[in-house]
């Protein structure tokens, strides 16, 4: 890029500067020298006329003093009559210098001093013949002077009036001349004018439009119209460089653009297929999981051989484990995409709380240490907020730090701060290293990677409660000192309970008798896999209900429609016609044929929040999460059943994983 | 041929007609001029050689003379319009009862003539008392030699004048014929140029040639006059600006030998127009000085000016009043 103002730049103003000076300067010095010129021709002719005026007066008293002297024959005559002549001779010169001035080569002179001599001679002639007494001679040469006097009269009247003449002119060209030098400068005038209004629209044309230009150019840029042209006028070498390096500058942008917008693109897609993936592999882990889970779980309700029994719930807690690795990673993936949305239901903190600690009372005993919860009294117990993620990130927390604390004790509490509800969670185990801290919240960070081998985990549990903090407008910090212990402090700001919503949100107490607890219900159960089936079968066995069952989605509508039904147990993929098209053929056979609602429940190993979504438009009446224990699928029919009979006999959408 | 072309065609026609006929109306006026054969004649010969008589609508037929004399003889024939002469005959004239209008002065010099005489016998004025003179009567001639005796004091009859045709005075001297005469241009030159005589200048006496005419022309003159006077200053002004070839031309018209006009002779000569105060007194002074008891009238020189062209062109030289 030019730094400097370009020759083509300055050119044309110095350029019409410099002619517009020159000019002026040359026609200035021009009239000045004619001015002056002038002037001195008018002073020289003034002068010459005095001289002539002077001479005239000399020649008469020169007439005069021969006249005198002929008649008195003085003795003074002679010196005065010199002193005449010497004037005159030097007035003379004068006049020939004055008329040299006026006219260089004199020869207007010629006849004014031709007879001079002569004339002169006819005077000392005349003088001598006085001073002889010689008055006959003097009065002839007198006579004859006179003629000549009168000649030379006429020559002075002519030389006068030729300086006349030439003063005239003069005068008569420097009233010209200060006419002509009013001229220019009004020419000058208008031709300055001209210049600057030149200057003007040279300067808006070739520097103010093409900068304008560049300007709605970098305007259209920062409103993000990125390839934006500027066209390349006739501007300055140093405006054209600018237009093609914005133009440059913008084609980089659009390409830029282009590619971050195809990286935008395929991101988006890897997003979706990794989604797909997830989607998938929790339906593929969760349906053999549910079956582990769940069988495991009924059989270790049953009266087993002890050795039998530990195995059972081995195997149990194994799948239990494997169960919250995959909710682990499907709950990162989820709030990571900011794919979540919290849920507004109005439930009981304190409950939740206790709730927290009894699921993790039997871990902390297991490793014999101390797990203590306090609430204060000031924290309240009916607040409003989503329930399910508040409890998801205090179980991490307290699991964690039950799990990194090999002995001694771990603190629950819960306090209001600054508006806000505190959870502190104390314990007394390695503590974190200083430099570990700033990577504690990142996914997939564990403070030292023996700890994954020590420990296990997926790494997850902090950063899933990191981004529920933050999605909940709070936040989440730890101070932790090596080998003493550590304290995460969870802030979320948990409004006081609308005084008007329903509280969907279930607070079921873990059933401890099923027996005859869905006594008379008629329930379809619809699973393509037959471990489910048998799953399903083994939970409902003792409940008293009838269970119909239907392989897939074409058979569950003949079932529907051809029998009542007050529950179905739907599941979504598979063959034929899946869980989504056969809910929506029933919810259409039900409108038409004006018939009651049956209580459709998506029991599914989809657990992402476009499926949860998917199932309420298909007209699902919940939507629960695979792998199902058997109390929360009994409570969750009882809870149904008794919503209906409370309400007008159709229920919200609930989701439950 | 579209109709805007045709009405240009006819438009260019119809001008082409009137112009033709305003050329054809346009007939030049003719002007029949004498001069004297010398330089001093140089203003007509140049306006007529350059066509500025021509550009003023005038077809001058120019014939010369050897003495101004002969061209006041002419006109007062009427055998030309205008003539060109010096002050003795012009003044002499008038004397006799010719009316004649003096338009311009067309030349003045005061070295253009001088007493030329062999040494040793005259060696200055006073010398010439006593000797033999040859003079061309009623010229310029014989003024120039009575102005100088009287400037010198010299009683006319102390010399004894010869008068002479102007082709018989130089050889008059060469011959010995006479002691002194008097000389122009180029005869003056010539005789110097043996080195057998020197020359008593007086340069008191300016001799002028002026235009005159004769009082009450054709209408088509006067209507003449001053495109006449106005190719005289552009001829004047060629002389001012390039007096070179000035000189060329002049010798070319008047058939003047190059050898004697030469730029140092050229340089005598005074080409001003004008009435001026000192042709007025010229006149005056010689027409006192041929005075010899003839019983001619003395008349009042400025009567005979007539300054009404030269006005109008150059009101600035006419300053005889």
């Amino acid at each position: 890029m030019t730094t400097r103002l370009s020759f083509q730049t300055l050119a044309p103003p110095i350029a019409t500067l410099f002619v517009f000076v020159v000019v002026v300067g040359v026609s200035m010095a021009v009239l000045a020298f004619r001015f002056t010129e002038l002037q001195r021709q008018i002073a020289a002719t003034t002068n010459a006329t005095r001289s002539l005026i002077e001479i005239s007066s000399l020649r008469a008293m020169t007439k005069e003093s021969l006249l005198r002297y002929r008649l008195s024959g003085s003795d003074q005559a002679p010196e005065e009559l010199e002193r005449i002549e010497n004037s005159r001779l030097f007035e003379s010169n004068r006049l020939k210098d004055y008329v040299l001035k006026v006219e260089s080569n004199g020869a207007i002179l010629e006849p004014f001093f031709s007879g001079a001599t002569e004339t002169l001679q006819i005077r000392a002639r005349i003088r001598k013949a006085i001073q002889h007494r010689d008055f006959a001679t003097a009065d002839r040469l007198s006579a004859n002077y006179a003629t000549l006097y009168q000649i030379n009269t006429a020559r002075l009247k002519d030389l006068h009036a030729f300086l006349q003449s030439r003063l005239n002119s003069s005068e008569k060209n420097l009233t010209q001349l200060l006419q002509m030098i009013t001229i220019l400068v009004l020419v000058m005038v208008l031709l300055g004018g001209f210049i600057a209004w030149w200057m003007a629209r040279f300067y808006r044309d070739r520097v103010l439009e093409p900068l304008t230009a560049l300007h709605r150019g970098l305007r259209s840029v920062s409103e993000g119209k990125l390839g934006q042209q500027v066209e390349r006028t006739r501007a300055p070498l140093e405006i054209r460089e600018m237009m093609h390096d914005f133009n440059q500058m913008t084609d980089r942008l659009k390409q830029a653009k282009k590619e971050s917008t195809e990286a935008r693109e395929q991101a988006l897609i890897a997003a979706r297929i990794k989604s797909d993936f997830l989607s998938n592999m929790s339906h593929e882990i969760r349906t053999p999981l549910n079956v582990i889970v769940g069988v495991s779980d009924e059989l270790s309700r049953r009266d087993l051989d002890p050795q039998v029994k530990r195995e059972v719930m081995t195997l149990h807690k194994s799948g239990q484990m494997l169960m919250n690795i995959v909710g682990d990673i499907l709950d990162f993936s989820r709030l990571e995409s900011g794919n979540v949305q919290l849920s507004q239901e109005n439930f009981d903190l304190h409950d939740m709380l206790k709730r927290v600690n009894d699921v993790l009372v039997p871990l902390a005993k297991a490793k014999s240490l101390s797990l203590t919860l306090s609430i204060q009294p000031e924290v309240p117990r009916e607040i409003s907020g989503d329930l399910q993620r508040l409890e998801r990130a205090l179980i991490n927390l307290v699991g964690n730090a039950i799990k990194f604390t090999q002995a001694g004790y771990v603190n629950v509490t819960c306090r209001l701060a600054g508006g806000l509800v505190e959870f502190q969670v104390s314990d007394s185990g390695a503590g974190i290293p200083q430099d570990k801290m700033a990577d504690l919240f990142s996914r997939f960070v564990q403070a030292d990677s023996s700890i994954t081998r020590k420990f296990g985990g997926t790494g997850l549990g902090l950063a899933i409660v990191k981004q529920i903090a933050v999605l909940m407008n709070g936040d989440i910090d730890v101070v932790s000192v090596p080998g003493v212990g550590s304290t995460f402090t969870l802030r979320i700001p948990l409004p006081p309970r609308a005084s008007s919503g329903p509280s969907l949100a279930p607070t079921p107490a873990p059933p401890t008798d099923f027996e005859h607890s869905l006594e008379g219900l008629r329930i379809l159960s619809v699973d393509d896999s037959p471990d489910n089936q048998f799953l399903i079968r083994t939970y409902l066995t003792t409940t008293g209900a009838h269970l119909s069952e239907a392989k897939n989605g074409r058979e569950a509508i003949e079932a529907a429609t051809s029998g009542v039904f007050d529950i179905i147990l739907m599941d979504i993929q598979m063959p034929e016609v899946d869980g989504h098209q056969a809910t929506r053929t029933i919810r259409r056979f039900e409108k038409e044929r004006d018939r009651g609602r049956s209580l459709i429940i998506a029991l599914t190993a989809f657990a992402l929040t476009r499926e949860i979504e998917l199932s309420r438009e298909s007209g699902f009446d919940i939507h629960l999460t695979k792998p199902i224990l058997k109390p929360k699928l009994i409570q969750t029919i009882r809870d149904l059943i008794a919503m209906r009979k409370t309400s007008s006999g159709t229920s919200g959408f609930a989701s439950y994983t | 041929m579209s109709k805007q072309a045709k009405l240009l065609i006819v438009g260019f026609a119809f001008v082409g007609v009137v112009l033709a006929m305003n050329l054809e109306l346009a007939t030049p006026t003719d002007i029949r001029l004498c001069t004297p054969r010398p330089a001093s004649s140089a203003l007509p010969a140049i306006a007529l050689e350059r066509g500025f008589f021509a550009s003023q609508g005038l077809r001058v037929h120019l014939s010369t003379e050897d003495l101004g004399m002969r061209c006041i003889e002419r006109l007062n024939a009427g055998e030309v319009d205008l003539a060109v002469a010096y002050v003795p005959p012009v003044i002499a004239s008038i004397r006799r009862g010719q009316k004649l209008q003096i338009l311009t002065e067309v030349h003045s010099s005061n070295r253009n003539a001088a007493i030329v005489y062999r040494p040793p016998r005259i060696r200055g004025p006073r010398d010439l008392m006593g000797k033999r003179v040859a003079l061309i009567k009623g010229t310029n001639s014989e003024a120039l030699f009575r102005m100088y005796l009287l400037a010198h004091d010299i009683p006319d009859a102390k010399v004894n004048t010869l008068f002479k045709k102007p082709s018989e005075v130089a050889s008059a001297l060469q011959n010995g014929e006479v002691d002194a005469g008097v000389l122009w241009e180029p005869e003056l030159s010539q005789t110097l140029k043996s080195g057998n005589f020197a020359a008593l200048e007086s340069s008191f006496y300016t001799e002028f040639s002026m235009l005159v005419k004769r009082p009450q022309g054709t209408p088509a003159l006067e209507a003449a006059i001053e495109p006449f006077i106005r190719s005289l200053a552009k001829a004047q002004n060629l002389i001012d600006r390039d007096p070179e070839r000035a000189r060329l031309i002049t010798a070319q018209v008047l058939h003047l030998d190059l050898a004697y006009l030469t730029p140092e002779v050229w340089a005598r000569f005074r080409f001003r127009m004008g009435l001026s105060a000192v042709l007025e007194s010229m006149l005056e002074q010689v027409q006192t000085l041929f005075d010899r008891g003839e019983g001619l009238p003395v008349i009042e020189p400025a009567n005979f000016f007539e300054p009404r062209f030269l006005n109008i062109i150059h009101p600035e030289v006419v300053t005889y009043k």
